[in-house]
């Protein structure tokens, strides 16, 4: 196995007014090929701060982030928007879609910033028969159930064939059922296509699914990382 | 891409439509002035293309511009001009301009002495009908007869509130399209009754135009010596700062269209902020970014044109169906406005565009 996100002691500190605000203080994060893996932690411990630097949404105050090869901590902005665009995709608390586009717009749209126009109607077909998505293509977002919406979220996030998924909280706003039923899809997407998973969760139970857990707290990493009896 | 600008642009129709229509009144505003003005313009040449005089005499100062209305030139000039080698006939006229009876631009009214005026110009009068021959009397063009539904016995109202009566309707037009007697005409404008405002001269066949014009000046010097073709060229020409005030005009349309169009803008990309934010999320350039906002407001400036110049066209065809204005539009006006609505738009939407594109992702994805 290759590490494909390596993170080193990162730190980030937020400028409030005149007083500087430490978020993380000095994170390193190995990520294998092929993981699944959660980061827990009590609220205001850093985790979201964390996903949004290693899906180069924010750079470091000091430190590395390394994603397939290629370095987010001295890219560009426009650079690291590239690496999202062609590495990353993101699956976020509230869904994120767009209200105006169906659920295939949305997918569209997705291969629309990732290949310059070019869609791919057979890898479209596949991520949305796997998710179960078939019968709601044509049904815009407010048509369908927070759990589905979910799962539109994260069909356009895999299916521009990113090198990793980064999720922040992706059960948050979910009954007990369609939590189970969108860990499932992540658990599968991870188990048939080798899909590297970064989460983010309070959920002990979504936690469990994955193959890893890492707790945060105060905006560190508390040692050793937690290996998961799949 | 595409179905994302169509369906940001279907979310809010309402805003969409007054974007529309904001583009659609500066158009609209450039194709109905220009094109009345080129109209009008055109009108005008048509006519004095069919008068045959090839010279006009007349006092320095008057004909300077269309809405000149004076009356300070002898008739005596008559005689002596005739007596000038080379010339034909010449025949006197007093033009007398005034504000439309709709409001819109302006009317004119001559004063000839018919037979020798028809003459000079081959212009006949229509079968039933007759040259005017009491002050108040009148003839008019086919064009004036159709407009204001007249006919011969017909009684219009000019100066304000005198009623003169169509004797005849006559062919082809040239000049006004109201014509009075020359002696209806000083009467009527209290002029002395040895004045007019202008000489036409024919010239005899075969005589050089400019030589004739060099004798004249020779003979009667200190007067004012000019050829018909020059002077019912351009009515932008001939109306002081007209093609400035057009100008003016587009100017202000595109200022207009940029200014719904950034505010439409604005506002949208205030609404989208969160979904500028999961773009970005995605990996959507700042080009991108840029692009989807720019094809917004340059689809809704090209619904716009597409509205302004129907609007324009009907209602050209309305104004000339209720007042007889001639509207005739051009190419390059209409190049002109379309080019202001896209790119009116197109800049609109620039700032808004760059500031969406500018914006911190993390925070936009948490904007509520």
């Amino acid at each position: 196995m290759r590490t494909i996100l390596q993170a080193d002691n990162i730190e980030k500190v937020y400028r409030v007014g005149k007083v500087d605000v430490p978020a993380l203080r000095g994170v390193s994060l190995e990520v294998q090929e092929g993981e699944f893996l959660a980061i827990m932690g009590p609220s205001g411990c850093g985790k979201s701060t964390m996903l949004h630097l290693l899906g180069g949404l924010l750079t470091p105050t000091s430190g590395r982030i390394v994603l397939d090869d290629e370095d987010m901590t001295a890219a560009s902005d426009a650079r690291r928007t590239d690496i999202r665009r062609r590495k990353i995709g993101f699956v976020f608390q509230r869904f994120n879609l767009f209200p105006t586009l169906t659920a295939e717009g949305n997918l569209r749209l997705a291969e629309s910033i990732h290949s310059n126009g070019k869609d791919d109607p057979e890898r479209r077909r596949e991520v949305l028969k796997l998710l179960r998505l078939e019968d709601k293509m044509h049904h815009k977002p407010l048509e369908l159930s927070g759990g589905e919406q979910q799962r539109v979220a994260l069909a356009r996030a895999v299916v521009t064939r990113p090198a990793i998924i980064l999720a922040d909280e992706p059960t948050g706003n979910l009954d007990t059922e369609n939590s189970a039923l969108v860990l499932n899809m992540f658990q599968e997407l991870n188990y048939r296509f080798n899909q590297t998973i970064v989460m983010i969760t309070h959920n002990p139970e979504a936690a469990a699914m994955c193959k890893r857990i890492v707790q945060m707290r105060d905006g560190q990493i508390i040692e050793p990382a937690q290996n998961v009896q799949m | 891409m595409d179905n994302l600008i169509a369906a940001n642009i279907r979310q809010r129709p309402i805003r969409s439509l007054v974007s529309v229509v904001g583009v659609a009144l500066g158009v609209a505003l450039v194709m109905l002035f220009t094109g009345l003005a080129r109209g009008m313009s055109n009108d005008l040449q048509r006519r004095s293309q069919n008068l045959r005089a090839e010279i006009i005499f007349t006092r320095p100062g008057t004909l300077d511009n269309m809405t000149s209305s004076s009356a300070n030139l002898s008739t005596k000039y008559v005689e002596r001009l005739q007596a000038v080698e080379g010339v034909e006939s010449a025949v006197p006229v007093i033009r007398y301009v005034f504000q439309g009876g709709a409001g819109f631009g302006f009317e004119q009214i001559e004063g000839v002495d018919w037979v020798p005026f028809a003459r000079m110009n081959n212009m006949s009068i229509l079968e039933g009908g007759r040259a005017p021959e009491a002050d108040d009397e009148v003839v008019i063009d086919e064009t004036k007869a159709r407009n204001s539904e007249l006919s011969v016995g017909s009684t219009v109202k000019l100066f304000s509130d005198k009623s003169y009566r169509v004797t005849g309707i006559y062919t082809p037009e040239s000049g006004a399209r109201v014509k009075l007697s020359l002696s209806g005409m000083q009467k009527a404008l209290e002029v002395p009754d040895d004045k007019c405002t202008y000489i036409l001269i024919k010239s005899r066949t075969g005589v050089d135009e400019k030589a004739l014009a060099k004798r004249i000046d020779e003979q009667l010097p200190g007067n004012k010596i000019q050829f018909t073709r020059d002077v019912f060229t351009s009515i932008e020409k001939s109306i002081p700062y007209l093609g400035l005030f057009l100008k003016v005009l587009v100017g202000l349309a595109a200022v207009v269209s940029a200014l719904v169009v950034m505010l439409a803008m604005y506002t949208t990309i205030t609404e989208r902020t969160r979904e500028i934010g999961i773009l970005k999320a995605m990996g959507a350039s700042r080009g991108f970014i840029i692009g989807v906002i720019e094809k917004e407001a340059i689809l809704i400036s090209a619904l716009g044109l597409v509205l302004g110049f129907t609007v324009a066209l009907i209602g050209g065809a309305l104004i000339h169906r209720a007042y007889g204005l001639v509207f005739e539009y051009g190419w390059g006006w209409a190049i002109a406005a379309a080019s202001i609505g896209l790119l009116g738009g197109a800049i609109g939407a620039l700032y808004p565009a760059v500031r969406a594109a500018n914006l911190d992702a993390v925070s936009a994805l948490s904007y509520e």
